[in-house]
Order: structure tokens, then C-alpha cells, then sequence
């Protein structure tokens, strides 16, 4: 029994048309997908505006260059679109979604060495509403610590921490799409953790 | 042991800490272009959904071909009998008029073979006998001797393809033994101008023959005389007397 039928049960009030719409929001990321493989672009713009914001917040760290994170992220939903009709829900979609991403950074790796030596990425330094001009400047200095650090991080080890924060993938997931086993991965996971808090944790001075 | 050690993978302070510094978006830019390329691959679909619901088109295509093409093979293979007589009619003269009577067969003992075809048929076999090897001592009815000799060969071909015709349309139902049996009747009508219910009797044969020469085609009723002598000779002693 799906959501709207549930909600058209006995014991609730709603009616089909409003029972749908109330389903619409909550149907799945592999429903959509379904529903974009059968002809639904709306399906799919749902879809991609779940998902779009932290795949490429993970890109952009990954990468550390802006230009290579938008490509690869245009590489990788058009490798998803392209590949809508061999589709099969047998995994969550962020899972296919970023595992995707992930080998296209890993081509990208393989074809130039530029991201490992290239940032590229500007901080937002500017104050938000009511922010106090000291507490901007407090927290662009812990974010510059935390991003240091993350970028002072082998790539493995920003890989896990990036799919955990931004997909919050669970350590199978992760090893999934990573191509690791499960114990590496929570390995990676914990050398990372450890490393952005003692950067958090590091004395404003000797930054 | 491993699961009782406290989850150093996870920490709240990072997590906060990562949540407050990555606050970026996509660009609008990256956003249309890929909602775009979503858009016109679901476009480019609808063609491949129309190839997809006829996928049966193409083996139902060689299927019919195939079919077709031994439908073809078994006709041309069970047939030749029939192909062989409609050549050998084309290869008579087609000057033939339709309206001439069909001459009943007759039976191949009692039956004497027309000497010539009519005068518009030798006109119109002209052309062939020119090709023809002819005595250049002969006279001016050479031409017709020779035309003459080549219809008895003809008819005698007929003759023998109805018979084998016959026989093989015995065991086989087919509807056009009608056809291959009319067919030497047809070309012996050309060579022969009186019916058999007209040469039947002698009175009806010879009123077929001056009907001849009534239309001027003098030379068929010389020869239905010539036949008619030869098959009453009673009558034809009769015949000058009348």
C-alpha cells in the first residue's frame, strides 16, 4: 500500500486528490527517478533540486577548484540522465548518485593532477543578517581553520568525511561508493573526524 | 573491544563546525543547463519510444519477406507445364483473330493436320519465314509451304505438350487444366478454319467452305477442299457435279 492509498484508508479524512498531493513531497528519490525514466521532468527536477546543493558542496571540497567541481558535477547528472533507462532501484539513489560522482572525480584524477595542487575555492566572508561584525569574523576564521584542515586531509580521508556530512551516507554506503570494505572506511572516517577537531579545537592564536 | 569504544566517527562539533562554513549552491547557470539537458533527453524519447512499441516491425518484415518469396519459388516450381504452353502459344502467330472458332480436338489417329495457316496469318508470319531457311528455287507459294511445314511442327509440339499436360493434370487439381487443355485447341484453330461439328458432315463442310470464299480467304478453302477430298473422297467425286 503506497502513501496515498494509506492516507484514502479508512480512519483518514483525505481526500484522493488531496491525499496525493500531500504523497507528492514525500515520494522517494528511486520513485522519482522511475518516474523521470517513464517521461515525468518534473519527477526529475525534484529530484535534482534534493540533491543538487550538496553533491556540489561535495564536488567543490573534493576538488578544491571550482571549475573542475562544476564539470564534474555536469558529467555526473548527465551520466545519470543518459542512464535512466538501465536504472534499477535496488540501492538508494543518493548511493547510485554519488558512487557516480565519485568515479567521474576519479577519471578526472586520472586524466590531470591539477586538483591536487590548485584551491580555488573563496570563502564567504561576508556578514549575514544580524550578525555581529566580531562573530562574522570568528566564524570565517573557524572556517578557514576547518577548511585548511579538511584540505590538509589525503584525499581519502575528505572523500569519507565529504559523503558522511553532505550525503550522510551510512559506512556501508560509503564503502560502496568508495570501492573500500567497511572497516577502511571507518579508518578514514575517524583519521578525518580527529583531524578537523583538533583543528576546531586549536587556539585562535597559532592559526 | 571495537563496539564499545566511544563513536569517534561521529562529532557534533565538526559536524556544526562543517555545516556553518559549506553553505554553498549551485550556480543558477549549472542548474539550467542540466534541467535542460534532462528536458531535451526526455524529448529525444519520444522517438524511442515509438521504436521501441514497434520493435515488432522489422522481424515481422523478414517474416513476410520470406513467406513471399517461397510462396514465389513453390509457384514457379509447381507450375511449369502450364509456363511452357502459354510460350509456345506466344510463339504463334498473333495475328489470330479472337473471334475464330476454337476447333474441338480431335483425336490424333483420324485427325489430319491443317496444311497452312489462313493468308492474313501467312502475311503475318512473313517476317518470321524470311528468317527461315527457304528453297530460293521455289515458287511464289514457297513462303506458304514453309509456313505451312513450320505450323505442323508447332502443332505437333502442342500436341505432344497436351498430352503430357494431360497426364500430369491428373494427378494434380489444378484450375487451369482447362486452360492448358484449351490451348492447343486454340492454336489448332488457327490452322484449321472449319469447326468439327462443320466437318462433321460433307453438306456442312462444304457450306463452310464456299462461306470462305464468300469472306475471301481462298486459300483456307482450298485447303478444307483438299481435306474435304481426302477425308470424303464419295463426296468430293460428288462435289464438281453440284
Amino acid at each position: 500500500m503506497n502513501v496515498a492509498e494509506t492516507l484514502t484508508a479508512p480512519g483518514f479524512e483525505l481526500s484522493r486528490t488531496r491525499a496525493v498531493a500531500y504523497a507528492a513531497p514525500m515520494l522517494e528519490d528511486t520513485a522519482l527517478m522511475l518516474r523521470y525514466k517513464d517521461g515525468d521532468a518534473e519527477a526529475f527536477e525534484t529530484l535534482y533540486r534534493r540533491h543538487n546543493d550538496a553533491l556540489y558542496r561535495y564536488l567543490l571540497r573534493l576538488c578544491r577548484h571550482r571549475d573542475t567541481a562544476e564539470d564534474i558535477f555536469q558529467e555526473a547528472w548527465g551520466k545519470i540522465i543518459a542512464s535512466r533507462d538501465r536504472y534499477r532501484p535496488t540501492a538508494k539513489f543518493t548511493t547510485f548518485l554519488y558512487r557516480v560522482a565519485h568515479n567521474c572525480f576519479i577519471d578526472h584524477v586520472r586524466r590531470n593532477k591539477r586538483h591536487a595542487n590548485t584551491v580555488d575555492v573563496e570563502p564567504d566572508t561576508q556578514c549575514h543578517d544580524g550578525e555581529l561584525p566580531d562573530e562574522a569574523v570568528e566564524r570565517n576564521l573557524a572556517r578557514e581553520r576547518l577548511e585548511a584542515a579538511l584540505g590538509a586531509l589525503p584525499d581519502e580521508q575528505r572523500d569519507v568525511f565529504l559523503l558522511r556530512e553532505e550525503a550522510g551516507l551510512t559506512l556501508d554506503e560509503i564503502a560502496f561508493v568508495t570501492g573500500s570494505n567497511r572497516e577502511t572506511t571507518k579508518s578514514r572516517l575517524r583519521y578525518a573526524v580527529n583531524k578537523l577537531r583538533a583543528a576546531i579545537d586549536e587556539p585562535m592564536e597559532t592559526t | 573491544m571495537s563496539e564499545q569504544r566511544p563513536d569517534t566517527e561521529n562529532d557534533p562539533r565538526v559536524t556544526r563546525a562543517y555545516r556553518e562554513a559549506a553553505t554553498e549552491t549551485t550556480p543558477a547557470a549549472i542548474d539550467e543547463a542540466v534541467l535542460q539537458q534532462a528536458r531535451q533527453a526526455l524529448s529525444g524519447n519520444g522517438w524511442q519510444r515509438y521504436a521501441k512499441s514497434i520493435h515488432w516491425l522489422r522481424p515481422m518484415a523478414w517474416a513476410a519477406t520470406i513467406g513471399l518469396s517461397l510462396a514465389i519459388v513453390l509457384e514457379l516450381t509447381m507450375s511449369p507445364p502450364i509456363e511452357t504452353e502459354l510460350m509456345l502459344q506466344q510463339e504463334l502467330p498473333a495475328a489470330a483473330p479472337a473471334d475464330m472458332p476454337l476447333a474441338p480436338r480431335r483425336d490424333a489417329d483420324d485427325r489430319e493436320l491443317p496444311s497452312a495457316a489462313t493468308v492474313d496469318d501467312e502475311r503475318a508470319l512473313a517476317p518470321r519465314q524470311q528468317a527461315d531457311e527457304l528453297p530460293k528455287s521455289k515458287a511464289a507459294d514457297a513462303p506458304a509451304l514453309a509456313s505451312d511445314a513450320e505450323v505442323k511442327q508447332e502443332l505437333e509440339r502442342l500436341i505432344r505438350y497436351r498430352e503430357e499436360a494431360e497426364s500430369r493434370s491428373a494427378d494434380r487439381a489444378f484450375a487451369a487444366e482447362d486452360v492448358a487443355a484449351s490451348e492447343p485447341s486454340a492454336a489448332y484453330a488457327i490452322a484449321v478454319p472449319c469447326s468439327e461439328d462443320e466437318t462433321a458432315l460433307p453438306e456442312s463442310w462444304l457450306a463452310c467452305i464456299e462461306r470462305l470464299d464468300e469472306q475471301g480467304r481462298h486459300g483456307d478453302a482450298r485447303r478444307e477442299r483438299e481435306r474435304l477430298a481426302k477425308a470424303f473422297p464419295d463426296f468430293e467425286l460428288r462435289a464438281p457435279a453440284n
